[in-house]
């Protein structure tokens, strides 16, 4: 029974601040923060191969490809926004985040009562982007659950899909509030062969998916 | 003179009727002789230290001598300067305690630091006041309430006051108290005491007949009579001969281990009538004719503790046991008559019955020490099945009761060593 219910259970994924009443807007001016770091790749050999890509350039040239990209799909949704390098974060206090009750977002944030510019640039909203893993078949459970973390990943010769999980905040930074906090789980269905552009389309799904969120007032 | 007075009335109905928003509100403690200190990050304060002083000892008469003043050293410090903007921003409704944390650790600490200190936050927003109080070992505003600005200093004052501090107030700790408190458990968390030993007295029912089970099970059973001393339709149960209905009492003893395995060991006593046929004249001679059920057993107990709240511990538990059963025979005829025949060749019962039985109860220990049971199982005795049959079983007589079944239930009370 109790296996049941743990194998059903369906999660919360967001968390929305109660002063987060309307979504932002396309004009928006957003800073975008943490994409330096962001990206992490699991599986590398087995993204070498597909990809013929030597392996010690793998991490670099997937991490150029899918953040360039997603970067570009963002401006794309929201032309006003700007990258902020990873700098800006560098005094950030790292913190968790609740977003369920055995989930938990842990990421830089900044501190209370400072407004985060750069090169004169104060936007009203930070995007800022914690992880984005790529993978095969992954879960976010065994990510993001402080439950399920400690259970043994089997890795399956058969892939049926590439997995990317993002965790990101959507942050207030004239009033330094976390407004959404999203852990993003994008699958894409593979059969045989990996392409450069099926990478894209990763990225350009998980824009999609954030774009869907901001735009969510209230997330269930 | 009745000026003032009616002016005074006047402004404490306007104080009681004015509106307010409570955000959230947690627990707090009101210290007798309190310090309060008043923390804003506005160019003007809301309202003098004397002021909101007076109005204290006015409407809290618990309260004692408060002292109050602003707050300088949270005023002037970046730590706090940073986190105090920042409130004054993120005050609102629809807010959680949570949404309002401290984050900085420096800030932390600061509040950590405050010991038995009350500081309270004010800010002006669009003709309303909003004031979160701070407490020790809180990183987030114990509550926070949206109140009505006056320029009138006393009138903020007493709207302060009655929206924060209208319990009574505790006495102030000295150092060696506050240290000592911050050492006790909380009374959530005390340990529950692994074994439990106890001792009660019960007092309940027992039937034959199960509860939401069909009649006509026990129909045959409980509608037969004995004819001449000793002829039933059936004589497998003892319900074919005597009643099954009974008020049940019992003593027991027990005991559990780890708060989870136990063993209880019991003595139950019950009165059953004979179910004599009325209509035959063979019994004119009878005065009475029952049969005293005595039984003792040990069952084997099955239980989980919940702490449900200070003083109440909860014990679910189910038990399985066996049990030795003997009937006791009381028999009278009527003076100066001369027992029959039949008399003489009555129904007698086994020496002693053996039997199993099952249940689940639970036990609500107060205090400790004093518990309440509710208990509720099923019961059998019968035949002794641990003698070989003998060769000649088929021509042997049949046993009187060989399976008689009942249920039961009984509210006990019970005292108990707890012990750690």
């Amino acid at each position: 029974m109790f296996f049941f219910v743990a194998c059903t259970s369906s999660h919360q994924w967001s968390a929305v601040h109660p002063s987060y009443k309307k979504g932002i807007s396309s004009n928006d001016a957003i800073g975008i923060v943490g994409t330096q770091n962001a990206f992490i790749l699991s599986r590398a050999k087995w993204f070498s191969n597909r990809l013929e890509i030597p392996m010690d350039s793998i991490h670099q040239k997937t991490d150029h490809l899918i953040i360039s990209n997603f970067i570009n799909e963002f401006k794309i949704n929201y032309p006003q926004a700007s990258v902020f390098p990873d700098s800006v974060e560098k005094d950030w206090p790292t913190e968790s985040q609740k977003l369920d009750k055995s989930i938990f977002l842990k990421g830089r944030l900044p501190a209370q009562g400072i407004v985060i510019s750069h090169e004169n640039k104060t936007p009203p909203y930070l995007f800022i982007l914690h992880e984005f893993l790529i993978g095969t078949d992954l879960d976010r459970n065994l990510y993001y659950d402080y439950t399920q973390g400690d259970q043994e990943l089997e890795i399956k010769t058969t892939v049926h899909h590439i997995t990317a999980i993002l965790s990101y905040t959507l942050w207030d930074n004239l009033n330094q509030r976390p407004l959404l906090s999203s852990v993003v789980e994008i699958q894409e269905p593979f059969s045989t062969r990996l392409t450069q552009e099926q990478l894209k389309q990763i990225s350009q799904k998980a824009v999609k998916q954030i774009h869907k969120e901001f735009s969510r007032r209230i997330i269930p | 003179m009745k000026n003032i007075l009616i002016l005074f009335l006047l402004l404490f109905f306007v104080v009681d009727l004015s509106a307010k928003e409570t955000v959230f509100k947690n627990d707090y403690t009101i210290w007798k002789d309190a310090d309060i200190l008043i923390w804003t990050k506005d160019s003007n304060l809301a309202v003098s230290p004397k002021e909101l002083c007076l109005s204290l000892k006015r409407i809290n008469a618990s309260i004692g001598e408060p002292k109050c003043r602003t707050f300088g050293e949270w005023e002037r410090d970046s730590v706090t300067a940073l986190y105090g903007e920042w409130l004054k921003n993120n005050l609102g409704s629809n807010l959680e305690a949570d949404h309002l944390r401290a984050r900085s650790p420096e800030m932390i600490k600061k509040i950590n630091n405050l010991e038995d200190k009350t500081v309270i936050y004010l800010t002006q927003k669009d003709n309303q006041l909003y004031v979160a109080l701070f407490e020790e070992l809180s990183a987030s505003p114990k509550t926070v309430e949206i109140l009505p600005y006056s320029k009138n200093q006393i009138e903020q004052g007493d709207i302060i006051a009655n929206a924060l501090f209208k319990n009574k107030a505790e006495r102030r700790l000295t150092k060696e108290e506050r240290k000592k408190k911050a050492e006790e458990p909380d009374p959530y968390y005390k340990e529950t005491a692994k074994h439990h030993s106890w001792v009660g007295v019960a007092y309940g029912k027992t039937q034959a007949s199960l509860p939401l089970t069909p009649k006509s099970w026990y129909k045959n059973k409980l509608d037969s009579r004995i004819k001449s001393y000793r002829n039933t339709k059936d004589s497998l149960s003892l319900w074919n001969f005597i009643e099954d209905e009974s008020p049940l009492a019992s003593i027991y003893f027990g005991r559990t281990w780890y708060g989870f395995i136990g063993a209880e060991f019991f003595y139950r006593y019950s009165s059953h009538k004979a179910k004599i046929d009325h209509t035959d004249p063979i019994y004119e001679e009878l005065d009475y004719w029952k049969f005293n059920r005595h039984e003792i057993g040990l069952s084997l107990v099955f239980s989980k503790n919940y702490r449900s709240f200070s003083f109440l511990e909860t014990s679910p538990y189910a038990f399985i046991g066996f049990q030795y059963s003997f009937f006791n025979e009381e028999i009278g005829l009527k003076k100066g008559v001369e027992p029959s025949r039949f008399y003489e060749t009555r129904v007698k019962f086994e020496n002693v019955y053996k039997g199993a039985l099952f249940g689940a109860g639970t036990h609500l220990i107060f205090f400790k020490h004093y518990g309440i049971n509710l208990k509720a199982g099923i019961g059998s005795r019968g035949r002794m099945l641990d003698s070989d049959p003998s060769s000649e079983a088929a021509s042997e007589p049949t046993i009187i009761g060989g399976s008689t079944i009942d249920c039961f239930i009984n509210l006990g009370i019970e005292y108990y060593w707890s012990l750690k």
